[in-house]
């Protein structure tokens, strides 16, 4: 007798531990690939995006093989509505990004002592279509390592 | 380490298509000027910035738990040092 096969579910997720929020369920759309790690973080590859909380512009970044390993994203645009940034034909051709609909961008947070602050030079891109991305280093812009978003 | 002597216009190879050019050099200002010709696949950095991203990485990389859930209620940012 044959066993009918259980219909899959419409999205696949992925179990992902963390130690901020124990074991998440992140659906495949949300799992990226940083092709080459962040700086400094080369060796994290396999990352997941989740919301810090409803209205909140806090998006987390967590690493899918360490569960410690987390970082706080934003929109840079909510907090910088004139940003832009060139993207170079080899960053796009590296994550495999041809349209610009396609693009998603996040910049990183640093939570110090007295404010916050993002980092405009070294933004992470992301080609939704096949979730890869890097973060991009951008030469000749006038943004640096830490612009605050405590008082906007 | 490679340590090379060039004069002002000449060039050194490295590999196949990477070039490194003397353009300019400013005594007086203790620099000089390097022109790079290297394929769209090479990256090429100032290396400052780059470690600027990766030691701001590091700082970013132990955010605490809870996070400011109303940006303005957060004391302004200390003013920059001179």
């Amino acid at each position: 007798m044959v066993v009918e096969a259980i219909c899959e579910p419409a999205t696949f997720t992925t179990r992902v531990e963390t130690t901020r929020f124990g074991v998440l369920e992140i659906p495949e759309a949300d799992q990226v690939t940083l092709i080459h790690g962040l700086l400094g973080f080369e060796r994290h590859r396999a990352f997941c995006f989740f919301a810090h909380a409803p209205g909140s512009p806090f998006i987390w970044l967590q690493s899918m093989e360490d569960p410690a390993l987390a970082f706080v994203t934003v929109n840079p645009f909510d907090f910088f509505a004139e940003y832009d940034i060139e993207i170079s034909e080899s960053d796009a051709a590296e994550i495999g990004l041809v349209h610009v609909r396609d693009a998603m961008l996040c910049t990183l947070v640093t939570i110090n002592d007295h404010d916050v602050t993002t980092n405009l030079v070294g933004p992470v891109i992301i080609n939704t279509e096949n979730g890869r991305g890097k973060q991009v280093v951008l030469t000749n812009s006038p943004y640096g390592t830490r612009h605050s978003i405590s008082r906007v | 380490m490679f340590i090379i002597t060039r004069k002002l216009g000449e060039t050194v190879a490295i590999g196949d298509q990477v070039e490194v050019t003397l353009v300019a050099v400013q005594l007086s200002q203790n620099q000089v000027r390097l022109g790079i010709t290297a394929p769209r696949s090479v990256g090429v950095y100032r290396k400052e910035l780059l470690q600027a991203i990766r030691s701001e990485n590091v700082r970013a990389a132990a955010p605490p738990d809870e996070l400011p859930t109303d940006l303005k209620r957060l004391p302004p940012p200390a003013p920059a040092e001179k």
